[in-house]
C-alpha cells in the first residue's frame, strides 16, 4: 500500500467512530421510518406484513390530506413571508443607534428564547374566548359585551390566521438578527456613495443594502421554510389541528396517525411525504434565488 | 475495640434494613390526573396494611393517556397495574398487554355480581373480567337551576325538542346568548360517549346488530338524529356555544360555574364539583334531569384498574402483590369498599357496585348535590354500555372525534357523517377477521 493510501485509510478510521454516531442518529431513523412506511404497521398488532406502497396510497386518498397539503403550504408561506419581512422591517430600525436600542434587542429575541410550548399557550391564551387577551381589550373599549366574546379558535379560517401570526412572532427574532447582522456588515462608504449621489433612503435600501444581503436573505428564507413545514408544537397547543383539519398541518397529521390512531404505517408515510415537499420547496426556492446570488 | 464494636454494630443494622428492603416487592401503577394527593394518601394507608409491598405511582394527562400507555406496553416499560377505561380494554387484551383477573386472580371474581351491569360490561371481555372498578358513572343532562326560573321555565325537557326550546326562551329572555355548553375539544375522550348516550336517548342498542355489523348509517336512525339535533344546536338555533369546540371537561365546568351556560351533558361527578358550596354562586343550583329523548336513556361507562402483562411476566409475587393493590383500590376492605367510598363521599365519582347504594353516608352524601330519584332511575332503569367494545374501538373512536368536527364545523353532514363513520367501521371490521 503506498504511503498517500496508507495517510487516507487511516484518515477514514479516524473518523469512522464520528460518522458511526452520526449515521446511528440519522440513516439509521430515516432507513426505518421508510421500512414502517411500506408496512401495515399499527402498535397494537403484533405482525407487520410488507404491503409495498398502500400506506402512501391510503394517507394521499384520505379526505384531509389535500386540505392538509394546502395548510400546510398556506402557513409555511405566510409564516415564512410574514417573519422575513417584519423581521427586516426591525433590523432596519434597529440598525439606526436609537436610543434604548439594546433593550429593544433583547425584548426581540424574547419570543425565539422560550420553549415552543410556552409560545404555543401564550397565544392559545390570547385567543382564548372567555378571558383572552384580544376579547378582554375589546370588551374593555366597549367594541363588544362579554356575552359577544367570540370563540376565535373555532373559525378555522381565524385559526389558520391566528397559527400564521404565532409562528411569525417566533420566528421573527430569527430573521432580525441575522438581517441586522448583514446589515452592520455593510461598509458605510457604500451609503456615503449613494448620498454623494442624491439618494435617499430607498435607494439605500433597493440599490445597496438588499443586493449584499442575498446571502443572509437566502439563509433566512431556507431556515424559515424547513422550520414552517416541520413545525408541530405550535399547532399542537394552539388547536390540536382543528377546528375540522383547518390547522392540520402535514407534521401534525403524521403525528396524529402515529400516536392517536396508533398507525405508524401510515404516520411515517406521511412525515417521508413531507420529507419529499420540504426538498421540493427548497430545491424551488434555491432555483429562484441561487442565480440572483451568482449575479450579485 | 470500641471502634470494632461500633462498626460490626452498623454492619448488622445495614444488613436488617437490606433484608427488609430485599422482601418488599414494588409494585408500579399508572393513573390519569386526577385527585393524585387522595391517591397518594391511599396509597400510603395500603402500604401500611401490607408492609410487604411498595407502591411507585405516577400520573399522565388524560388527553394522552392511550397514547402514552400503548408507548409503554410496546417498549416494555409498562407498569403492573393501570388505570383503564372501557373504551381501550379490547385493543390492549387483544394485544396480550392487559391480563385478566378472571384467569390469573380468581379469588377476585367473587366482586362480579355487585357490580352494576353496565360496569361488568365495560371490564369484561370474552365473559372474562380484566379489572375493578375504579368508579363508573353516567352520562347525564343537568341545568343551572337559578335560569331556568329566571325565565320562567319549570319542569324537566322530555325531549331533545324540549330542550331546545328551553334554550330559545332563555336566549329570548336576554339570559345567555348560548345557554348550551359542551365539552367537544378534539381530543376530549367524552365526545365519544356524548354521542352515544344521545344516540341511545333515542334508541338504545341501536348502532350495531348481533354481528357487530353498523345498522345506523341511514337517514332518521338514532345516531343521525343526535347528530342533526348538535348540528342544528350549532350552526341554525345556535343555542350551542362556538366555544365547546375547544372546551375540554375543565372549560365546561368553568363556564357553567361563571354563568356562561345553563345546560350541559356531562359525567355526573361534575355534578358535583359544580355543587360544591363556595365553587360558584350558582352552587347548589344545578339540577340534575333524566335524559330526555324517546327512551330516556343514557351510557354507563367504568374505569378500572387493571393488571398488565408485567406483572405476569415479573412473576406469581408480583401477580399477588398487584393483585392487593387492585383489590384495595377497587374491591372490599376488611369488608368495606374504603376507596370506592371514599372517592364517592369526598369527590362525587360515581360507584360501581350496586350495594353501596345502601350505604347510609353514601346516599346522604348524594342527597346534598344530587337528586337522588333520578340518579337511580337514571342508572337502574334507563342506562346501558357502550355496544361495539371490540380491538378496533380505539381506532374507530378516534375517527368520530374528527368526524364529529367536520360535522360540526359544516364540512360534512350529520348523514355524511354516520355514513362515514359506519363505512370506517365495517373497514376496521373486515381487517380484523
Amino acid at each position: 500500500m503506498t504511503r498517500r493510501k496508507k495517510n487516507l485509510l487511516s484518515n477514514y478510521l479516524v473518523i469512522l467512530p464520528l460518522v458511526a454516531i452520526v449515521a446511528l442518529f440519522t440513516v439509521y431513523p430515516v432507513v426505518q421510518a421508510i421500512q414502517f412506511s411500506l408496512r401495515k404497521y399499527y402498535l397494537i398488532k403484533p405482525r407487520h406484513p410488507f404491503i409495498g406502497l398502500d400506506n402512501y396510497v391510503s394517507v394521499v386518498s384520505e379526505r384531509l390530506f389535500p386540505d392538509s397539503l394546502f395548510s400546510t403550504l398556506l402557513f409555511t408561506g405566510g409564516s415564512v413571508a410574514g417573519a422575513f419581512l417584519l423581521g427586516l422591517g426591525i433590523a432596519l430600525l434597529l440598525s439606526y443607534e436609537l436610543r434604548f436600542s439594546g433593550a429593544l434587542k433583547t425584548l426581540i429575541v424574547l419570543p425565539w428564547a422560550l420553549p415552543y410550548t410556552i409560545g404555543g399557550l401564550i397565544w392559545k391564551l390570547i385567543f382564548a374566548p372567555d378571558f383572552g387577551l384580544i376579547n378582554k381589550t375589546l370588551g374593555t373599549l366597549g367594541l363588544v359585551k362579554p356575552e359577544d366574546y367570540m370563540a376565535w379558535l373555532t373559525d378555522p379560517k381565524i385559526a389558520q390566521m391566528a397559527v400564521i401570526l404565532a409562528q411569525i412572532w417566533r420566528e421573527m427574532p430569527f430573521a432580525t438578527i441575522f438581517i441586522l447582522a448583514g446589515l452592520q456588515a455593510i461598509p458605510p462608504d457604500y451609503y456615503d456613495a449613494v448620498e454623494i449621489d442624491g439618494g435617499g433612503a430607498w435607494t439605500r435600501l433597493v440599490h445597496i443594502a438588499l443586493p449584499l444581503l442575498k446571502p443572509i436573505i437566502l439563509i433566512v428564507l431556507v431556515y424559515e421554510t424547513i422550520i414552517a413545514l416541520i413545525t408541530f408544537d405550535l399547532v399542537y397547543i394552539m388547536t390540536g389541528g382543528g377546528p375540522a383539519g383547518a390547522t392540520t398541518l402535514l407534521s401534525y397529521y403524521a403525528y396524529s396517525k402515529s400516536f392517536s390512531f396508533l398507525n405508524f404505517g401510515e404516520g411515517t408515510a406521511l412525515s417521508i411525504i413531507l420529507t419529499g415537499v420540504i426538498a421540493a420547496i427548497l430545491f424551488l426556492l434555491l432555483k429562484i434565488i441561487s442565480p440572483s446570488l451568482s449575479k450579485s | 475495640m470500641k471502634k470494632v464494636a461500633v462498626i460490626v454494630a452498623m454492619s448488622l443494622i445495614a444488613a436488617v434494613l437490606m433484608m427488609g428492603s430485599a422482601q418488599a416487592v414494588t409494585i408500579r401503577m399508572i393513573m390519569w390526573t386526577y385527585g393524585v394527593e387522595t391517591v397518594q394518601d391511599n396509597i400510603a394507608k395500603f402500604e401500611k396494611l401490607n408492609p410487604g409491598i411498595k407502591v411507585e405511582a405516577e400520573d399522565i394527562s388524560w388527553y394522552v393517556y392511550p397514547e402514552t400507555l400503548t408507548t409503554r406496553f410496546v417498549t416494555g416499560t409498562a407498569p403492573e397495574v393501570i388505570y383503564c377505561n372501557d373504551q381501550w380494554l379490547q385493543a390492549w387484551a387483544d394485544a396480550g398487554w392487559l391480563r385478566s383477573l378472571t384467569e390469573h386472580l380468581p379469588g377476585l371474581e367473587k366482586y362480579r355480581d355487585d357490580m352494576k351491569p353496565y360496569v361488568l360490561d365495560g371490564l369484561s371481555y370474552k365473559g372474562k373480567i380484566y379489572g375493578l372498578p375504579y368508579y363508573a358513572d353516567t352520562y347525564v343532562l343537568f341545568a343551572n337551576g337559578k335560569f331556568l326560573e329566571d325565565a320562567g321555565l319549570s319542569g324537566t325537557p322530555e325531549t331533545w325538542e324540549d330542550v331546545n326550546e328551553m334554550c330559545q326562551k332563555l336566549k329570548a329572555a336576554g339570559i345567555q346568548k348560548y345557554p348550551l355548553i359542551m365539552e367537544f375539544h378534539k381530543d376530549e375522550h367524552s365526545m365519544v360517549e356524548i354521542f352515544y348516550a344521545m344516540t341511545y336517548s333515542n334508541e338504545p342498542g341501536s348502532l350495531f346488530d348481533e354481528k357487530l355489523n353498523p345498522i345506523f348509517d341511514h337517514e332518521g336512525s338514532a345516531a343521525h338524529q343526535a347528530l342533526d339535533w348538535l348540528n342544528k344546536a350549532l350552526n341554525e338555533s345556535k343555542i350551542m356555544d362556538p366555544a365547546s369546540l375547544v372546551h375540554k371537561e375543565i372549560d365546561v365546568i368553568k363556564s357553567m360555574q361563571a354563568g356562561k351556560g345553563t345546560f350541559t351533558l356531562m359525567e355526573k361527578y361534575t355534578l358535583a364539583e359544580l355543587q360544591h358550596p363556595g365553587s360558584s354562586p350558582y352552587a347548589g343550583k344545578f339540577k340534575l334531569m333524566l335524559m330526555p329523548g324517546k327512551s330516556h336513556y343514557t351510557v354507563g361507562g367504568g374505569k378500572f384498574y387493571a393488571l398488565t402483562e408485567q406483572a405476569v411476566k415479573t412473576g406469581d409475587e408480583a401477580v399477588n402483590a398487584a393483585g392487593k393493590l387492585i383489590e384495595y383500590f377497587g374491591g372490599k376492605s376488611d369488608g368495606e369498599y374504603v376507596v370506592a367510598k371514599r372517592w364517592t363521599l369526598e369527590k362525587g365519582l360515581g360507584f360501581g357496585y350496586k350495594s353501596l347504594y345502601e350505604e347510609p353516608a353514601i346516599i346522604a352524601s348524594l342527597e346534598k348535590w344530587s337528586d337522588v330519584r333520578v340518579e337511580k332511575e337514571q342508572e337502574g332503569k334507563y342506562s346501558m354500555a357502550k355496544e361495539g367494545m371490540t380491538p378496533w374501538f380505539m381506532e374507530w373512536a378516534e375517527s368520530l372525534r374528527s368526524e364529529m368536527h367536520y360535522m360540526l364545523g359544516k364540512k360534512v353532514t350529520p348523514l355524511e357523517m354516520v355514513k362515514t363513520l359506519a363505512g370506517g367501521w365495517s373497514k376496521l371490521k373486515k381487517e380484523a377477521e
